[in-house]
């Protein structure tokens, strides 16, 4: 189970760019529109198939493909420090 | 990125909200300075800017004011002390009205290696018209100060509030402002609010403003004897191509303004709570804020959000704030907004 951390604050910019805030280290760290979503659903406390599901439904895309480039992005943002992985 | 913009980062820090004067267009509504801060606080509220400075690397500029900044000289040399020590900190000034400065105060002021600037106001180029809003006697206080800081070799600068009343003297002003060897001038539009909403009818109207950022600018370009500092919204509207004419409005983009109890608020002149620089944090403040995401939107903004100028002015906030209730209002005084009249 992924988690975002606790400290971390999502949004949506000027001309369509997307934020991520740290409110312990100031740091931020601009991210696709896609990445966005998915830590968008972390916080809101969504599986990440049940994102799969929903952007493959959206974009017609094959949810096994779009739940491989989610498991990648986790694994980047656990790489960062933005999101824990859980048991 | 958007936010913050730029290499410098403007915190407007108020250490009091006491005042040895009343002028009759102040900001503030009271002058009991409720829960002002004790200097361990005010060296944490530092600490805290030198935090998000850091992480935001920017250059930190600073004015010190109140109220009256010198109601606390304490804490105003203990604070300089920190600043002229930090490696954030580009320069800061002090706004003060003047009149509490003392010989060694002065001194101590043109030894301060980051001290930029002290600076005072004037509402008209005659004790009449200066003292009619700032009480009797500050015109020929300020005058003094002004010359005691420049024999001390301080650099000086004049803040007028333009209103109906002192708009067309600003020639005399300048000439005034020369001859004592001030350095800069700059002007800001009187906003109604806080003690200056009795005298609401001082206001500029549209027209009268467009005339006076015309003359202001006339002047600057002409003038030779002190600069005159146009780095404000509007003035774009009378020259877009020199850069250093106008300025886009700071809220949400690189300025936060401290008061004297902890409480940030986007700019003096919009004093709508933002948080508590202790208690939340900058970066929470800076960050987090509903408020701050709304006005960094350009679209949001009425008017200004299709204009071309809109990165070198977004208009007044604050003055829209005061006159349409709403921050993300039209600047009322704005001559290229469709509902203008001037
Ligand atoms: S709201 Fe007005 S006074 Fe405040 S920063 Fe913007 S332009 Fe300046
Ligand atoms: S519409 Fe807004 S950005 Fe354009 S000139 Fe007027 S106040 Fe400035």
């Amino acid at each position: 189970m992924y988690r975002l951390k606790p400290s971390l604050r999502l949004r949506q910019g000027p001309a369509e760019t997307f934020w991520v805030f740290d409110l312990e280290s100031g740091s931020h760290f601009e991210v696709n529109e896609t990445a966005f979503e998915v830590l968008r659903g972390l916080e809101a406390a969504v599986e990440p198939s049940v994102l799969a599901r929903r952007v493959s439904e959206e974009y017609g895309i094959e949810e096994a493909e779009v739940m491989a480039d989610i498991e990648e992005l986790l694994a980047t943002c656990v790489e960062d420090g933005l999101v824990t992985k859980e048991a | 990125m958007e936010i913050p913009a730029g290499d410098e980062f403007y915190f407007q820090w108020h250490l009091t909200e006491r005042c040895n004067q009343r002028c009759a267009h102040c900001y503030h509504e009271s002058y009991a300075s409720s829960g002002e801060l004790t200097l361990a606080d005010l060296k944490a509220v530092f600490f805290e800017m030198e935090r998000a400075l850091h992480a935001w690397n920017r250059i930190g500029s600073f004015s010190l004011t109140g109220g009256e900044p010198f109601m606390r000289r304490e804490e105003l040399f203990a604070l300089m002390e920190r600043l002229d020590s930090s490696d954030v900190v580009g320069y800061y000034d002090i706004l003060t009205n003047g009149s509490l400065l003392s010989a060694e105060d002065v001194r101590s002021m043109s030894r301060a290696p980051k001290l930029r600037r002290v600076q005072l106001s004037l509402e008209g180029p005659s004790a009449a018209s200066n003292d009619a809003i700032r009480g009797a006697g500050a015109f020929n206080r300020t005058l003094a100060a002004i010359d005691q800081l420049k024999d001390e070799g301080v650099e000086v600068a004049v803040m007028t509030t333009i209103t109906k009343r002192n708009k067309d003297s600003l020639p005399e002003l300048l000439d005034l402002l020369a001859s004592h060897r001030v350095d800069t001038f700059a002007m800001e539009r009187f906003i109604p609010e806080g003690s200056g909403a009795e005298i609401h009818d001082s206001m500029l109207t549209p027209r009268e403003a467009r005339e006076t950022f015309e003359l202001v600018h006339a002047l600057g370009v002409a003038e030779r004897r002190l600069r005159v500092l146009m780095y404000r919204p509007l003035f774009a509207l009378v020259d877009s191509e020199d850069p250093t004419v106008g300025a886009m409005c700071s809220v949400g983009t690189n300025a936060l303004t401290v008061m004297h109890d902890g409480t940030v608020y986007p700019c003096r002149r919009l004093p709508i709570p933002l948080g508590h620089v202790l208690r939340d944090g900058l970066f929470k403040i800076w960050y987090d804020s509903d408020f701050l995401w709304r006005v960094r939107e350009p679209a949001n903004l009425e008017d200004c959000g299709s204009c071309d100028l809109a990165a070198v002015c977004r208009g007044c906030r604050a003055m829209a704030y005061s006159t349409s209730g709403d921050c993300c209002g039209p600047d009322p005084h704005c001559w290229r907004s469709q509902k203008c009249t001037a």
